[in-house]
């Protein structure tokens, strides 16, 4: 092969932009097709068909049920019912309602709180101390664990008669609360359970923010002065806050999708107070079999999944954009 | 001499902060494994027992239990299975987002990541009644098909992320030399991001392996998983927390072991691509 047909052919598979986005790819329409196919068309169609066909269709059927009186078994004849599975579900005196309290409780208390421990926690491990490998290594434990063994391990250790956390309210003399019983507690019960298993998410992700931070930017804040608050607050923090807001994402949408946790620890209750939505729309499809009213629930939450994710989505872009006109 | 015990001071309060927090995430881990070990008797004894005379019979009766041992088989089948599907259907997919642009290349993609995003008891409606008409349900099949798609948006943003930090001049060298686009794929791209790959398959692994409440609606007694298993055990009149203990603590190891295997691409795991480690 002469350096000249090398050349050509070098250029032949590299992808340029065509004019209107499409590829044009000189000469090489040969490399990039597969009997007779678009190589790329080929490579995601089989991603594309199952998620199609196991996602996409099962929503536009959720959709479709929704306006219906479906249920799974008994004599209830079928029939379209328009929006009054909706109208049920936002009328003022909707069990969602409480439901929705308690997602929004559990979410917002839990995903606070991992976040502050989870930077206190990036904020230790960033510096060099004694024992600091094994503290990261410490972390990934609680990980590892599946949701539904984490539940069962915090369930012993919660348990009224010969559990170990009322046994040490017991030892300072305090009378222990029936951690997964009582409603005032329930709900903290469960999330501290979640905050064990999830805040070393934070944490890990955090750290690696922390150290991905250029060296150079810091010591010369410190050469001009700056204290350690002043670094921390105006260099470290506007460098770390887009993944703040990836890691803060993830973690709500998890705790808005949390099923085997509350399944295993009070499976809703006592009452409904740790009745979480994905255990709402459990209870009405799985308990009550009730499916068109449990499809409409399962559309309103799809709804406010993607509203939370556009609104932290938009923080980010928000965020980019600042970012671009104070380096210019 | 004053700085001298001022660190000292800050280090006594240093120990005491990792001691703490070893503590608080290690902790329940021990009372697992070590509630596991001991007698029924040892299990209910107030005040707890933090000394006592270890006992494998919770282990033993376990795996001498044909039950159990079906339940690790589904478990290893169906995980493995979706592993297999999951980086082959998601590499092909990543390497079509990486190095082509197409017409709504970039909605498709990130349609994945809106998938991904969705709470999955939004589909468990309609995934039961069409597994039902679809004779899928408690079927090793229907699982994994379930599993696999629900993995897939990451295994391809994952991945995505790996084959984009491939020079395509290393793909170009090997079209020179008269290998079609697939093979350099498979015989160079892939080699290079084998640690990449790896970190992808554990995650995908530890997805299926944790998976729940699939597993429990559109599983059944011929699919038993270990997480579904374990839940079973609560519905019993008479708990046997040893044995629970031991089960769990059997369902915690492989993902633990896998895991410190790929520490070093665990961030990128954990957010999709979306933060490097």
């Amino acid at each position: 092969m002469t350096s000249g047909e090398q050349h050509a052919s070098f250029e032949q598979g590299r992808i340029t932009e065509g004019p209107q986005g499409q590829i044009r790819t000189a000469g090489g329409e040969q490399r990039n097709r597969v009997f007779g196919l678009p190589l790329h068309i080929l490579l995601i169609a089989p991603t594309f068909l199952i998620v199609f066909g196991l996602l996409v269709y099962p929503l536009g059927y959720a959709i479709v049920l929704s306006f219906s009186n479906k249920i799974l078994t008994g004599s209830v004849p079928f029939k379209w019912v328009g929006l009054e599975n909706y109208l049920d579900l936002v009328e003022a005196k909707s069990e969602m309602w409480t439901s929705v309290g308690v997602t929004l409780r559990f979410a917002i208390v839990g995903v606070l709180l991992e976040f502050i421990i989870g930077l206190s926690l990036a904020l230790l491990l960033n510096r060099e101390f004694r024992g600091r490998t094994w503290l990261r290594v410490g972390l990934l434990v609680p990980l590892m664990v599946p949701p539904l063994a984490s539940g069962l391990i915090w369930r012993i250790m919660y348990d009224d008669s010969f559990g170990i956390f009322p046994h040490l309210v017991r030892t300072v003399g305090a009378n222990p609360p029936i951690f997964l019983g009582d409603p005032d507690w329930a709900l903290y019960a469960v999330v501290a359970t979640e905050v064990w298993r999830s805040s070393p998410f934070m944490v890990l992700v955090l750290l690696a923010a922390l150290q991905a931070q250029p060296v150079e930017t810091i010591e010369a804040a410190e050469v001009d002065g700056a204290s350690g608050w002043q670094v921390f607050r105006l260099i470290t923090l506007p460098f770390i806050t887009p993944v703040i807001i990836v890691a803060l994402l993830f973690r709500t949408v998890d705790a808005l999708r949390t099923f085997d946790l509350i399944f295993l620890l009070t499976a809703g209750g006592p009452g409904t107070t740790t009745e979480v939505i994905s255990m709402f729309i459990y209870r009405w499809g799985f308990r009550h079999f009730k499916l068109g009213f449990t499809s409409a629930a399962s559309i309103l939450l799809m709804i406010a999944t993607l509203i939370i994710c556009i609104f932290y989505l938009r923080m980010l872009v928000v965020r980019q954009a600042e970012v671009q006109l104070t380096q210019e | 001499m004053r700085t001298k015990n001022l660190k000292r001071i800050r280090n006594v309060a240093m120990f005491f902060v990792v001691a703490a927090v070893w503590v608080f995430y290690f902790f329940p881990i021990y009372w697992m494994v070590s509630s596991s070990f001991k007698t029924r008797v040892d299990t209910f004894a107030i005040p707890p027992k933090w000394i006592f005379w270890p006992t494998i019979q919770f282990y033993i009766s376990s795996f001498t239990n044909p039950k159990f041992l079906k339940v690790i088989q589904n478990s290893l089948i169906i995980t493995g299975t979706t592993v297999v599907f999951s980086l082959v259907l998601g590499a092909w997919a990543a390497y079509a987002f990486a190095r082509f642009r197409f017409k709504g290349s970039l909605t498709l993609s990130f349609s994945l990541i809106v998938a991904r995003m969705m709470p999955p008891i939004v589909f468990i409606v309609p995934l039961y009644l069409l597994f039902n008409s679809l004779k899928l349900r408690n079927t090793h099949v229907g699982l994994i098909l379930i599993f696999t798609v629900f993995n897939l948006p990451f295994t391809v943003w994952m991945l995505k992320s790996f084959f984009e930090e491939v020079p395509i001049e290393l793909e170009e060298a090997a079209w020179i030399d008269g290998a079609s686009r697939l093979q350099a794929l498979g015989r160079v791209i892939l080699p290079l991001i084998a640690p990449g790959l790896a970190a992808t398959a554990v995650f995908a692994a530890l997805l299926a392996w944790n998976e729940f409440l699939f597993a429990l609606l559109l599983g059944g007694p011929d699919t038993t998983t270990l997480p579904v298993f374990l839940s079973g055990f609560l519905g019993e009149r008479d708990v046997e927390w040893g044995d629970i203990m031991a089960t769990a603590t059997v369902a915690v190891l492989p993902p633990t072991l896998l895991v410190m295997l790929v520490q070093q691409n665990l961030i990128k795991g954990l957010t999709l691509g979306a933060v490097k480690g």
